[in-house]
């Protein structure tokens, strides 16, 4: 099958800085990825240059067969995007925002208003829907964001950190989404530190750490592969380069 | 920080002895200043900017500059001021309320964000940090960025006075300019503190706009009846100390104060004036440190703080969409789409951003002013033969409110909530110039059509259809100043970026640079409004313009977006 998403040679650099390095990934449809990493291996770069929202880098990355940089606007309307900040115009109404969202996309106003509403309901905030964001709590935005993301029924769904600010039910409620949209097909990227949600709802684990792969693989390859129990502990030994009780007794330390 | 903040910050912590006495702990006095003075001079990465990071300096010391030059230029303007009056006291004061008037409309226009930074309530005020401290802080912030844009507005004044007097004038005049800069501050804070004192926190940021709009109009006309006071005669040969209760005026106290200085005219009353200038401006340094300011900060850490005043959710009926009149106007005005959508957004955000408001609805009360003025003062206009009577001041309000155009698309791309703006740049939109376009025309839609039908329907009562062509003519001119402006300026999303600190102050002397353009359009109108087959020919002439400028617009790429 051919990918859907095709990251070759990636190469991305802040002035000086080299912060992806020569990275290669494919990923096929259906697929459910979780993208890990420490603070600062590269992850939100990554996901800035599939986005589209960063075009100065080196290498390839084709979604579904285009080039991102030939037709960055083709391969933006395949993807759905839930930024990890809850960054929102927040004087504006969950309908006027997504109105605008689904106009942006090119979608008809009638179209945005059934799908916004339906889906907006689905998260018991069919009542909010004509209140100001302003006043909303972190996790009612981020419900917003999320639908904001899906109102366009994209085949490529980008979370970074969608979970944040949730409450338990509706954790609940995005896991299940994303299982059942892989399920139907559409490819998810995840990116958090989550480690026991990206255990359970990914079909295979990328780590990054200092902008290079440095694992690729299912929870259960990853496992055999490093003799560990659970991802967390996968994670640590691969990224950190100092037991994790050094650095805490460090910490205390400091005050002495 | 560069090495003009760095000679401000150590001119300001000098007085140790002053700061002691008010209980102000220096050290963190120093640390907040310094942290502020350095946040002015950068600019937050936009999504537009942040592969570029090495030349963000550069940038503002260009805007620094600009904001020097504007204040310079307005600083020329004001010396209109001594061609009037008798007497050098009557000069001094006219040209003192002009300042003071341009310091508080700077003051309010530009530094609102400085007074009410909303940040402080989560990383300063936590913190063990008395009132007194940090409302010091926060006057001193204020009065570094006031005296960068007032140093150079001085200068042109005081070589005139310096011409004038000789030079002994000069020091006393530099001397009786900070002092009255420092009241003018003070002022705009106590009016602040005291709407706070009145209103809840919470409502606080819906009533400070309106407030200062009103407060704007108030002292629009109290400065438009000045020069009025001036053309009658009995006014022209009269001294300013002959009007009773000039004592009662500040800019009176120093003007008198700064002629006593000089050496010139001792009496009494002066000395008196003297007094008042310095005891007035010190007086209300203490007043607001010491008296207003605990509450205030209490107050200000609520405004965060509890805005959750939530509303029951109201259940929606599904399929209820009702379309709102702004839709509406979007259908007649923009093509389905970006530019659609451009249009709605920038409608709604222009109604409800509380920086958008704060930056361009004051203008609104110069609109409102100049037009009751210009009513009834209409008719001492020399009217060219053919044209009519009441078409002059119409036009005349016609083309002023093309500044106020000009502030809202000027303040179109800001906004606080700048990082919001991640949505234009994942979602697939071919041309930026699209949504640009759609929210410039909601600009002109709401900004001057209103204004634009009441004028014609005015001018249609009071004077019948002959007016109309020229009215349309300086409708359609002003859509075409607009527009020309939206293609020069506007060159970044609605609602996408960051507001260049504080250095980058200035826009009220920007708006009045602004004028030249509607002046030139305005004075060709005038000469030429005598002549109707010309007006008609014009008149279809102008019509295609704002379209071809439009169409411009749109095409605008990616790429020629500013960074």
């Amino acid at each position: 099958m051919e990918p859907i998403i095709r990251i070759q040679n990636l190469n991305k650099f802040y002035g000086s800085k080299h912060v992806l390095k020569n990275i290669s990934i494919d990923i096929e449809p259906g697929q459910v990825i979780g993208y890990i990493g420490p603070n600062g291996a590269g992850k939100s770069t990554t996901v800035k240059i599939l986005v589209g929202l960063l075009s100065d880098f080196t290498g390839d990355v084709f979604v579904k067969g285009i080039d991102i940089r030939k037709n960055p606007l083709a391969v933006k309307s395949l993807i759905g995007f839930v930024p990890e900040m809850a960054e929102l115009y927040d004087v504006l109404t969950p309908n006027e925002f997504l109105s605008l969202m689904g106009s942006l996309y090119g979608l008809s106003q009638e179209v945005v208003a059934e799908r916004a509403g339906r889906m907006l309901d689905a998260f018991g905030m069919g009542g909010n829907m004509d209140q100001r964001m302003d006043t909303f709590s972190k996790g009612m935005k981020q419900k917003v964001l999320i639908t904001s993301g899906l109102l366009h029924n994209p085949e490529i769904i980008i979370l970074d950190e969608p979970l944040s600010g949730l409450d338990a039910n509706s954790v609940i409620i995005v896991k299940e989404l994303i299982d059942k949209m892989a399920k139907s097909g559409k490819t998810i990227f995840y990116c958090s530190h989550m480690m026991d949600v990206v255990e359970k709802v990914s079909d295979r684990i990328i780590l990054i750490d200092e902008g290079k792969v440095v694992a690729d693989g299912s929870f259960e390859e990853l496992r055999q592969m490093q003799d560990k129990d659970s991802l967390e502990a996968i994670f640590a030994g691969l990224t950190s380069t100092q037991s994790m009780h050094d650095a805490s007794d460090k910490l205390m330390n400091a005050f002495d | 920080m560069n090495f003009i903040d760095k000679f401000f910050l150590w001119l300001v912590l000098l007085p140790t002895a002053v700061y002691r006495k008010l209980n102000v702990d220096q050290n963190q006095l120093k640390a907040v200043l310094t942290a502020k003075l350095t946040m002015d001079n950068r600019r937050p990465a936009s999504f537009g900017n942040f592969n570029r990071r090495g030349n963000e300096k550069k940038e503002i010391n260009k805007a620094t500059l600009g904001t020097m030059g504007g204040a310079l230029m307005m600083g020329l303007i004001m010396l209109f001021m001594f061609s009037a009056g008798t007497d050098m006291v009557t000069k001094l004061s006219l040209y003192m309320s002009m300042f003071i008037f341009m310091i508080c409309i700077t003051l309010i226009t530009d530094f609102t964000s400085v007074l009410i930074d909303v940040r402080d309530n989560l990383i300063i005020l936590p913190k063990p940090i008395s009132d007194v401290t940090f409302v010091t802080a926060r006057l001193l912030h204020i009065t570094i960025r006031t005296i960068m844009v007032v140093a150079p507005m001085t200068i042109p004044g005081c070589i005139t006075v310096a011409i004038m007097q000789g030079p002994a004038i000069i020091l006393p005049f530099v001397l009786m300019i900070l002092l009255m800069t420092l009241l003018g501050i003070f002022f705009i804070n106590a009016i602040y503190i005291l709407i706070l004192k009145i209103t809840t926190p919470v409502k606080f940021q819906s009533v400070i706009s309106s407030i200062q709009i009103g407060f704007v109009i108030l002292m629009m006309a109290a400065y438009q009846l000045l020069p009025k006071m001036m053309q009658t005669s009995t006014f022209a040969n009269a001294s300013i100390t002959d009007i009773p209760f000039m004592q009662f005026y500040p800019p009176f106290w120093f003007a008198d104060a700064c002629m006593l200085l000089s050496g010139n005219g001792f009496s009494p009353e002066s000395m008196m004036s003297l007094v008042l200038s310095i005891i007035i401006p010190l007086l209300s340094i203490w007043l607001v440190v010491r008296v207003f300011a605990p509450s205030f900060n209490r107050k200000l850490g609520m405004i965060t703080g509890g805005t959750a005043e939530q509303r029951a959710p109201a259940r929606r009926l599904a399929g209820s969409r009702k379309i709102s009149l702004l839709e509406r106007m979007a259908g007649w005005l923009t093509k389905p789409g970006a530019e659609y959508a451009g249009f709605i957004f920038a409608g709604r955000m222009m109604g409800r951003s509380r920086d958008f408001k704060m930056k361009v609805y004051p203008s609104i009360g110069y609109i409102v002013v100049f037009g009751f003025m210009m009513f009834f003062q209409g008719h001492s206009f020399s009217v060219l033969p053919g044209s009519s009577k009441l078409a002059v001041p119409l036009l005349m309000v016609i083309y002023i409110s093309s500044m106020l155009l000009s502030t809202a698309m000027l303040q179109l791309p800001y906004t606080d909530k700048f990082k919001a703006s991640w949505m234009f740049f994942v979602t697939p939109i071919s041309k930026p110039g699209l949504i640009i376009s759609g929210a410039v025309k909601c600009v002109m839609a709401l900004f001057f059509v209103p204004l634009a039908l009441v004028l014609i329907a005015f001018g249609l009562v009071l004077q019948g259809p002959s007016i109309l062509p020229n009215l349309f003519l300086g409708c359609l001119n002003v859509l075409v100043i607009g527009s020309l402006i939206a293609y020069i300026m506007v060159k970044q999303l609605p609602f996408s970026s960051a507001q260049e600190g504080a250095a980058g102050g200035g826009t009220f002397i920007r708006n009045m640079l602004l004028l030249i353009l509607p002046g030139g359009f305005g004075l060709v109108q005038y000469l030429l409004s005598g002549f109707q087959w010309v007006i008609l020919l014009l008149l279809f002439v102008t019509a295609v313009i704002p379209w071809l400028v439009f169409d411009e617009i749109k095409k605008r790429d990616w790429n020629q977006l500013k960074e």
